[in-house]
């Protein structure tokens, strides 16, 4: 079955292995559309909203620096 | 027909020994019994999972759809995917008749809410609606109408808001504020909080938090200065530095710092030197995170750092080349997990951080570079051990370390509260009283016990009125200033939160129905919320990562 903007778990990892040195605090949503649309088994037509690509991105960056939450309480928040 | 009144009611943010799991939930009840309600914020209270079982406490759910946020910080909108999970059949009926959820927030609270749905699981098509606020413009929801208006705080565009109810009462709520300026948005305005108020506010209700602390909050303009003593007395070698990534002003700060010294350093080589501050290099997932969300609210670090000071700032992740190419006492990084949690410092300490390592810096010279790591937040009670942990490890890797004390006056400034001190009480109760035409009675809210007190008592201090309500008592309040409220509870329900798959990548999580003694902080499980997981590729199918991941390899060859 083919990839699809909804996949978004699948999406990131693929991406994570594809470009490992990616700066993703900076990327646009038109370099991403283009990296995606060069994954093997990427078939959408539909037309990502930005949504969709901050999903696949916020996924990415979870994926390259697994970590817990942050361990505040909220008055320390500050 | 029954009496008409406006309501208030706290369904969490006033605990005995915690702050947190922040809701308020605003009521109008007309002559028909019929009520109308607006909840601000849903946020999470902090948990220790090895002492409660749980990873956090929520508030119970609110009773309407309809959520105002003040800002995108855990203790007010962590409960929200949690909220979509349990309300999920719900929620879903309601799509269907063109109905939803409403998130009323800045566009920044709104980036912040999308990644927490996001890392939480929530597809896309469950998402809530967002109705993106702004300061000053006022709107209707519900019945009530709303003007939200500037506060400063540790998070950009963080927001109070005047409510009017349909009887007319208007109440005022702060959200977490402080009065200090801040670099990134619009925060704290004497004038228009004072223009807010000259159209009557019957009831404010004020953070609490940082009441005990003598005068004003300190700003970001202190930090500032304490960074450049830090950098100052860093030469020669890498600065690894810690920080609460949702404190995005100290991104900011940061950046400022290292322009501000590299200029300084440049003006004393002489006039042809040029500034060549440190790169930033960030580590770990909400910092990075962070930086996508103000970039997408057009806070753009380095073309306002070229503004403010004409010095070109780099910032990069640190799993770029050009992080990894540069000297490293050309580099300061800014990580996460200040308090020795499973994040980038503690992976850096123990030599598992894939993209920062304290060998490869050293391979650069002979072995005695120094290497100086300095925590920018202090230990925050509860993550003692952990916390001195992580500097020992760092030690034990011979590096020179800086972790801040709690309890001590400590050499460097490094960390400004987005909480009100008593003086940022004392100024928007006078700012309130010299401008409101009606009297004004204080609710303290985001408090302990003795924090709330604190405001009470400035608040009279101040020639207004002030009262202390519990949690979950709900307070009528009528416009003669006398409200009401049943008092003596002897317990609080809370949603107590389990990710039964303690694993923060794939969170499953469950939600038991708990009672809370007051008194004794006593827990007890009372039953659960029962829910549908998410559409399947929410139910992160490791069959389909894996064929993925193969896609990718395949690809790579």
């Amino acid at each position: 079955m083919a990839l699809k903007w909804s996949d978004t778990e699948d999406l990131a990892q693929a991406l994570a292995q594809l470009y490992p040195d990616v700066d993703l605090s900076v990327l646009e949503h038109d370099e991403l559309r283009e990296m995606v649309a060069g994954i093997e088994g990427f078939d959408d037509p539909t037309e990502p909203d930005e949504d969709d690509m901050e999903a696949v991105i916020v996924t990415w960056i979870d994926i390259l620096y697994p970590e817990e939450d942050e361990h505040v309480k909220s008055g320390d928040i500050d | 027909m029954a009496e008409n009144y406006t309501s208030w009611k706290s369904a969490g943010g006033n605990n005995a020994d915690h702050i947190g799991g922040n809701g308020y939930e605003f009521s109008y009840t007309d002559e028909n019994g019929e009520k109308k309600s607006i909840q601000v914020d849903y946020g999470s209270l902090f948990s220790n999972k090895e002492e409660t079982g749980y990873d956090c406490f929520i508030p119970t759910m609110p009773n309407c759809d309809d959520i105002l946020i003040t800002h995108g910080h855990a203790d007010h909108i962590g409960g929200i995917p949690h909220l979509l999970n349990m309300k999920r059949e719900e929620l879903a009926a309601k799509r269907e008749n063109g109905e939803n959820l409403t998130i009323h927030c800045t566009a920044f609270a709104e980036k912040m809410i999308k990644n927490n749905l996001t890392g939480s699981g929530i597809p896309k098509d469950e998402f809530p609606e967002f109705d993106i606020i702004e300061p000053g413009k006022p709107f209707e929801v519900n019945g009530f109408k709303v003007e939200p208006f500037a506060v400063s705080h540790s998070i950009p565009d963080a927001v109070g808001f005047v409510i009017e109810s349909p009887d007319g009462t208007r109440v005022m709520t702060t959200g977490d504020f402080k009065t200090a300026e801040v670099p990134l948005g619009k925060g704290w305005d004497d004038e228009k909080v004072g223009a807010i108020a000259s159209k009557g506010i019957d009831y404010l209700f004020i953070d609490s938090t940082s009441s005990v602390q003598q005068g004003e909050t300190i700003g970001e303009a202190q930090v500032k200065d304490g960074l450049k003593e830090i950098l100052k007395n860093s030469q020669g070698g890498p600065v690894i530095s810690g920080v609460i990534s949702s404190s995005c002003h100290r991104l900011h700060t940061i950046a400022t710092a290292l322009a501000e010294e590299a200029l300084e350093k440049a003006e004393k080589e002489g006039p042809d030197a040029e500034p060549k501050p440190r790169t930033m290099i960030l580590d770990g997932a909400s910092v990075i995170a962070a930086r996508r969300a103000l970039n997408a609210c057009g806070y753009k670090l380095e073309d306002m750092i070229k503004e403010e000071t004409g010095v070109d700032i780099q910032i990069v992740t640190s799993n770029t080349k050009k992080a990894l190419e540069l000297p490293p006492e050309e580099r300061f990084y800014v990580c996460t997990g200040t308090q020795g949690e499973e994040a980038s410092l503690l992976k850096i300490a123990e030599d598992r951080n894939k993209n920062v390592s304290l060998e490869e810096m050293r391979s650069w010279s002979d072995g005695d570079m120094p290497i100086y790591v300095y925590d920018l937040q202090s230990c925050i009670p509860g993550s003692e051990e952990k916390h001195q942990a992580l500097e020992e490890k760092f030690k034990e890797q011979g590096c020179i370390t800086y972790f801040p004390s709690r309890y001590k006056p400590n050499k460097y400034t490094v960390h400004a509260s987005g909480h009100a001190g008593a003086g940022d009480v004392a100024r928007i109760c006078k700012v309130v009283s010299e401008n409101s035409p009606r009297p004004t009675m204080v609710v303290p809210i985001h408090g302990d016990p003795g924090q709330r007190r604190n405001v009470m008592k400035i608040a009279q201090e101040n020639g207004l009125n002030a009262c202390i309500v519990p949690n979950m008592a709900e307070m009528k309040m009528p416009k003669d200033g006398r409200p009401v409220w049943q008092d003596g509870r002897k317990t609080e329900e809370w949603i107590g939160v389990n990710d039964a798959n303690n694993d923060f990548r794939r969170p499953y999580f469950r939600y038991d129905k708990i009672l809370m003694n007051v008194e004794t902080q006593e827990r007890k499980k009372i039953g659960y919320y029962k829910y549908p997981s998410a559409s399947k590729k929410l139910a992160y199918d490791h069959n389909q990562i894996a064929a993925a991941k193969i896609i990718a390899k395949s690809h790579l060859r």
